[in-house]
């Protein structure tokens, strides 16, 4: 295990590798309920969470899907 | 060929080297189909029509509501208790009368979606809920029909251009099929210039589709989430998923 440094919503932040998406939403106790995830400004499928690991560097944005009209 | 009276009416953007007069004319040709007249389909409505869209379909079964005039534009307290498409399409046809306008005063569903959207060359979904939405997306996606999304809450919008079968680009099911939707302008509220600047990203997307077609440097797949309070705007891609029930 190793110490790796990622950025979430351009939040320099430091985690222990390996971890996966679904992981981080889980340290971080965000509401996974309408979130959306991007890594490296690519979005990751909600099925692809827990099998999907983070690289040191990453860049993840976490955001809310609105549907509003 | 274009007449004088309209170099005039569209001076200014027969200027643009994405539309000059060839795109001019393509856009006069156009069918748009616009789902949803509140505060994205009103004045997404208004900018086409102005801008010389062919021919626009207005399609809500909703009507005007005292609520409704803080972001939505078009109307005003004289259409208050009207049908949205019927008000919508009187106010238009003031702007733009060579424009052929239709109105439906009907709520867009699984059975009448294909014959509302069969002979446009691009739909624009401006509804305000998410089962609708998937509705749409699935229609377009089968019909191969380009499809210009926008949605707002609170002081966020985001939108995403849709082009079916466009190689690696996902559909609006990749996103959302799995997720719950929280946020709507009913539980959320909406700041009315919010709606109206992805009302206008959505009008500038499909006017430059419909000018240049497929030579149109149209971004497709690109998921837009712009921060209003915060100013500032992300862009990602949408790729194909492959849990995804409509595009795989």
């Amino acid at each position: 295990m190793t110490q790796i440094n990622i950025f979430v919503n351009d939040t320099p932040m430091s985690v222990i590798s390996p971890i996966s998406i679904a992981e981080l939403i889980a340290l971080n106790q965000l509401d996974d309920i309408g979130t959306a995830i991007a890594q490296n400004h690519t979005i990751v499928s909600r099925p692809d969470w827990s099998k999907t690991y983070l690289n040191s560097g990453d860049k993840v944005d976490v955001f809310t899907l609105v549907a509003g009209g | 060929m274009l007449s004088s009276s309209e170099i005039r009416r569209y001076s200014r953007q027969l200027m643009l080297p994405q539309i000059e007069e060839e795109g001019h004319e393509n856009i006069a040709k156009s069918h748009v189909v616009i789902i949803g007249l509140g505060g994205l389909g009103s004045l997404a409505a208004r900018f086409l029509v102005g801008a010389g869209v062919g021919n626009v379909t207005l399609v809500d079964g909703d009507i005007v509501n005292i609520s409704n005039l803080q972001r939505q534009v078009t109307y005003n307290e004289m259409h208050l208790g009207e049908l949205k498409a019927k008000a919508l399409l009187n106010e238009l046809r003031k702007v733009n009368p060579s424009v052929n306008i239709k109105g439906k005063c009907i709520y867009a569903d699984r059975d009448n979606l294909p014959c509302i959207i069969q002979s446009a060359h691009c739909v624009l979904d401006c509804t305000d809920t998410l089962a609708v939405r998937k509705l749409i997306n699935q229609a377009c996606f089968f019909a191969h029909k380009p499809l210009f999304i926008a949605a707002a809450s609170g002081c966020t919008w985001q939108a995403v251009n849709l082009l079916p079968n466009q190689s690696n680009a996902g559909c609006y099911a990749c996103l959302t099929n799995t997720i719950e939707v929280r946020e709507d302008c009913v539980t959320q509220g909406v700041l009315g210039p919010v709606v109206g600047m992805a009302a206008c990203h959505q009008a500038t997307q499909a006017l430059l589709f419909l000018a240049k077609g497929n030579n149109a440097d149209i971004k497709w797949g690109q998921y837009i989430h712009c921060d209003a309070a915060q100013s500032t705007i992300r862009a990602f891609a949408l790729t194909r998923s492959i849990h995804c029930k409509v595009c795989q």
